[in-house]
């Protein structure tokens, strides 16, 4: 198979996915000798680089996705009726920060830090996908211990969850505008 | 005289920290008496409001009393119960690890803005705009749902005796012309605004069969946010 074959393989593949695309799904469609994403992500984004696209192909959660360049946004959001407000709460968006960056944690845990009760506002991130249960936690009672998921990484543009800035680094930036 | 909306508090912690940066205090050196004065009239000021102050609030108000209290007395250095240590630590560790959060909190809601404006070939989800994706989070209505909603509809309805009712004829067509009429300009209904308006059993029994019609010709969908929530109909044109 010739390269520029394998490489509109890929690019189809990128095109019908729902999910980003990653390494694993692509060897599981080659069998054998299959291309790397990244070099041919690279390729193709140069070529659409050339060609002076309003799209190209992102790494985010792990895998590749089509994505629409930013400058465009207020005419897509146009098309989708959406405002670009975000639909989660402070409170929501509070305890998302602290799952995502003490998990696992149970929810007493949270709550010690927020000092508020923290239940709806989990139900509410499980529903959404943005955490999941990790587990439980060995000490009394057997706390559920939560985590996030896929989803949290794709809809904060992260790769992967060690990509989340540091404490310390917001803590900065935050002193830093004060 | 300051103004403070409560509301916008997500919490003791929150509170305490808004007065911190409002009167730039130190936090690691906090006038005790005058942030418990301010909280505490803070709280006075939320029962006039009638918000109801939730227990964390009230119990953050006597672990400030308590720590007034103890930078009161003497200080001993066989204390079992403070170590020595500063009453306030305790307190100052804990505003401290939630602001750091709450730093992280706002830090997030950046990284999820900056996000909103790549849009994925399979656009899915996202996290905008919650009157246009809420239907994402909808899940389909069974019958059984529906049937059951019927049911509840009929045992609420006022009971009329008999020589009272005048039963008129009620056709399908105009059952069906009247519900599509009751759609407000986003193109939903509820079903219990729609079951409100009807009074007799006949006109319920060709509104529901008139319902099932519509989702039937995919005029209308129905959808349920949470088990045994308000079922929403929706008019599939006005949605286009």
């Amino acid at each position: 198979m010739q390269e520029k074959e394998k490489q509109l393989i890929i690019e189809s593949l990128l095109f019908a996915t729902p999910d980003p695309l990653t390494q694993k799904q692509v060897n599981l469609v080659f069998e054998s000798d299959s291309p790397k994403i990244p070099e041919t992500v690279e390729q193709l984004n140069k070529k659409y680089k050339k060609e002076e696209h309003s799209f190209y192909i992102r790494k985010i959660a792990g895998g590749y996705q089509f994505t629409t360049k930013p400058e465009y946004d207020i005419w897509i959001r146009r098309l989708l009726k959406k405002s670009g407000q975000l639909i989660l709460s402070r409170a929501s968006l509070e305890t998302m920060a602290i799952v995502a960056y003490k998990q696992p944690i149970g929810r007493y845990e949270i709550e010690s830090i927020r000092g508020v009760d923290c239940t709806g506002v989990l139900k509410t991130l499980l529903t959404h996908n943005l955490i999941r249960i990790q587990g439980r936690d060995e000490g009394p009672g057997r706390p559920l211990l939560y985590g996030t998921t896929k989803i949290f990484l794709e809809k904060f543009g992260l790769n992967k969850i060690s990509e989340i800035p540091k404490l310390r680094e917001i803590a900065e930036l935050s002193s830093a505008t004060e | 005289m300051y103004k403070i909306y409560l509301e916008s508090f997500e919490g003791p912690l929150d509170l305490l920290l808004y007065f911190i940066r409002r009167d730039k205090i130190n936090i690691y050196d906090i006038p005790i008496a005058k942030i418990t004065k301010d909280y505490v009239k803070a709280l006075d000021m939320m029962k006039e409001l009638n918000v109801t102050v939730v227990g964390e609030f009230i119990v953050m108000a006597a672990t400030l009393m308590r720590i007034k209290a103890k930078m009161l007395l003497p200080f001993h250095e066989d204390d079992e119960d403070s170590n020595g240590e500063d009453p306030r630590t305790a307190l100052v560790q804990k505003l401290l690890e939630y602001q750091q959060f709450k730093e992280a909190a706002e830090h997030l809601t950046e990284l999820a803005k900056h996000q909103n404006r790549f849009f994925p070939r399979m656009n899915k989800m996202n996290l905008t705009e919650a009157n246009a994706d809420l239907e994402f989070y909808l899940k389909e209505v069974s019958l059984f749902e529906i049937a059951r909603y019927f049911k509840v509809a009929m045992e609420n309805m006022p009971v009329i005796s008999s020589y009272e009712l005048q039963r008129e004829q009620i056709s399908l067509e105009e059952q069906k012309a009247k519900i599509l009429g009751c759609f407000d300009c986003d193109g939903v209904l509820r079903f219990s605004a729609l079951m409100n308006r009807f009074n007799h059993k006949l006109e319920i029994i060709v509104s529901f069969l008139a319902i099932l019609e519509l989702i039937q010709q995919g005029t209308i969908t129905v959808a349920q946010n949470e088990i045994f929530g308000e079922i929403e109909f929706h008019h599939l044109e006005n949605l286009a």
